[in-house]
């Protein structure tokens, strides 16, 4: 028997008709789904509501198809994927081929990106845009609250104390917490851009092939 | 080194630490910030989202409920049909034995037992435990279980398992708190998680389960968990904490057998009928509440076991009855640091 993932339990519970499970799936992943539509639909919210309230209908009519080989988060966003070929086909366009950052990039591009001046050219601040969205991407992908937890502490400057208080744990298990999330947000930032360290200071800027 | 939140900062190395910290910068920190927070949705998305995701759900739970009974019927029929005479009981109402009953009850506790659409409370007192019963402890809610085996089953706020028998429980999330008795058992008992199966070789251990990892902590005795895998069993011994975490990493620590952490357990010990009992069998009672070691000034022992108390201790938990009990005897206690419960007879 191959490794099960622990997601198998939550789609146990929604088979079973559990109220409190659904709801906790639904709050942890809708803005997640729908911030990755977004980024394959052009910005068009429009379409992402769409394509994410059929991928959330799917999921469900199929759930008792889902072993737990993957996350359950992993499994939706491919359904996604297909959603949006779907929704391209019957609106009979293509949707544009969009080299998304996390497909082609590397630590150090991401670094530079950052470190660049304020005053830029449009397509550099396009590049700035894709990165910070790579990065939102990433912490999406994280399992349970690690990107809920990385976001407290860096974005909202949250202590470790107040972000116990939050997760109704004690200030250990919450720093515990925030360095599993780092390490596992160190991972996937690895594992996306096939970068073996995170280099400390940018080198000479590359320029992004269009 | 501390930020100015006053949080301990990765220390500071000239190498690239595992953290991603090097020469003192946080850079994970850094590119997080800059990315800044994360778009939330529209309200309004959010809410047709939901409606329409709801709609899908509930009819795949229907459907399967509807297939279930589909099933059943065809069955029966199959077997009518080929008149086989031994009747199979199909009547979701036909009685089954309990397999546990409620000890110490806390709060709100709800209980599905199979066949049944509803989840009820488990103070109902038409409420029968069997086999396949689901139960799940709301915000405030604990409860304490005693197995037909013999075991003590606490289960602590926002929990939720199956009683699959007396021997074995599915943790669907939450902790649950084992006591598995002092008396030498046959059959092991087990708990099965995502993580794996959790089997006990005796007898008092905490196991947690979330998403992201599972928890044990062992106050006595010794506790296996077997997965698939490389790593096919893993053990915890009395007074450590073993975590796993959603990527296999394993981490050990020690964990004190009467560290404070224990209180919710404790809180839902049933305490043992004290009238007309010697007060050496509630001491010792106690010091297993409490993961402490038992100990006496000289002569003391032998005292307490001839010393018969009157009287109960009910709905206390073990320190409170503790000093409840021993107010009525000539005898005191001290919780030493060492993590011992003294006992001695009080100065004339």
């Amino acid at each position: 028997m191959g490794v099960v993932h622990s997601d198998l339990a939550i789609a146990n519970r929604l088979l079973q008709g559990d109220e409190a499970a659904f709801r906790e799936l639904f709050d942890n992943f809708f803005p997640k789904l729908y911030r990755f539509a977004l980024a394959r639909l052009n910005g068009n919210q429009d379409e992402a509501r769409e394509v994410v309230q059929r991928t959330f209908c799917k999921a469900f009519e199929r759930l008792d198809t889902y072993r737990g080989e993957a996350s359950l988060y992993g499994w939706m966003c491919q359904i996604c994927r297909n959603n949006i070929v779907d929704l391209g086909r019957q609106r009979q366009r293509e949707f544009q081929k969009v080299t998304l950052l996390e497909e082609d990039g590397t630590i150090q591009s991401i670094l530079e990106t950052l470190a660049a001046p304020a005053a830029e050219e449009p397509e550099n601040q396009a590049w700035r845009m894709d990165v910070m969205r790579l990065i939102q991407a990433t912490m999406d992908c994280l399992p349970g609250h690690y990107g809920d937890v990385l976001e407290w502490k860096y974005v909202d400057g949250l202590s470790v104390k107040e972000i116990a208080e939050r997760l109704a744990v004690g200030p250990k298990a919450a720093e515990s917490l925030l360095t599993r999330a780092r390490g596992a947000f160190r991972e996937a930032m690895q594992a996306i851009t096939g970068s073996a360290d995170i280099l400390p200071f940018p080198t000479e800027r590359q320029t992004k092939e269009a | 080194m501390q930020d100015d939140r006053g949080d301990m900062m990765d220390s500071s190395t000239s190498t690239p630490d595992d953290q991603g910290d090097v020469m003192g910068r946080d850079v994970l920190g850094e590119l997080i910030r800059a990315a800044g927070r994360r778009p939330t949705p529209p309200a309004e998305d959010y809410d047709r989202v939901l409606a329409a995701s709801r709609d899908a759900w509930q009819r795949k739970i229907r459907s399967r409920r509807q297939r279930r009974w589909s099933y059943a019927l065809a069955a029966s029929v199959a077997i009518l049909a080929i008149g086989v005479t031994a009747l199979v009981q199909l009547d979701p109402l036909s009685p089954r034995p309990a397999i546990a009953s409620t000890a110490v009850v806390d709060g709100s506790v709800m209980a599905l037992t199979p066949g049944a659409q509803n989840w009820r409370s488990i103070d109902d007192p038409e409420l029968q435990l069997i086999a396949g019963s689901r139960l799940r402890t709301q915000d405030e809610g604990r409860v304490s279980l005693d197995l037909v085996r013999g075991v003590s089953l606490r289960v602590n706020r926002g929990t939720e398992l199956t009683l699959i028998s007396a021997e074995r429980i599915e943790l669907t999330a939450g902790t649950i708190y084992v006591d598995s008795g002092l008396g030498v058992r046959t059959n092991r008992f087990e708990i099965a998680t995502t993580f794996g199966i959790v089997r006990d070789i005796g007898t008092q251990f905490e196991v947690s389960s979330s998403p992201a990892e599972l928890r044990l902590r062992v106050r006595e005795g010794l506790v296996q968990l077997y997965q698939d895998g490389p790593r096919a069993e893993l053990s915890g011994v009395a007074g450590e904490q073993v975590r796993i975490d959603s990527f296999g990493a394993i981490d050990r620590a020690s964990f004190s057998t009467y560290d404070p952490e224990w209180a919710w357990a404790s809180a839902l010990a049933d305490v043992p009928e004290t009238d007309g009992q010697p007060l050496l069998g509630f001491l010792s009672w106690v010091a297993r509440e409490t993961g402490r070691a038992l100990r006496f000034q000289p002569g003391a022992e032998a005292q307490a076991q001839i010393t018969i108390l009157h009287g109960s201790a009910d709905n206390l938990a073990p320190l409170d009855a503790l000093e409840v009990v021993l107010k009525t005897t000539d005898f005191r206690y001290e919780l030493q640091d060492s993590g011992v419960l003294w006992i001695e007879r009080r100065a004339p």
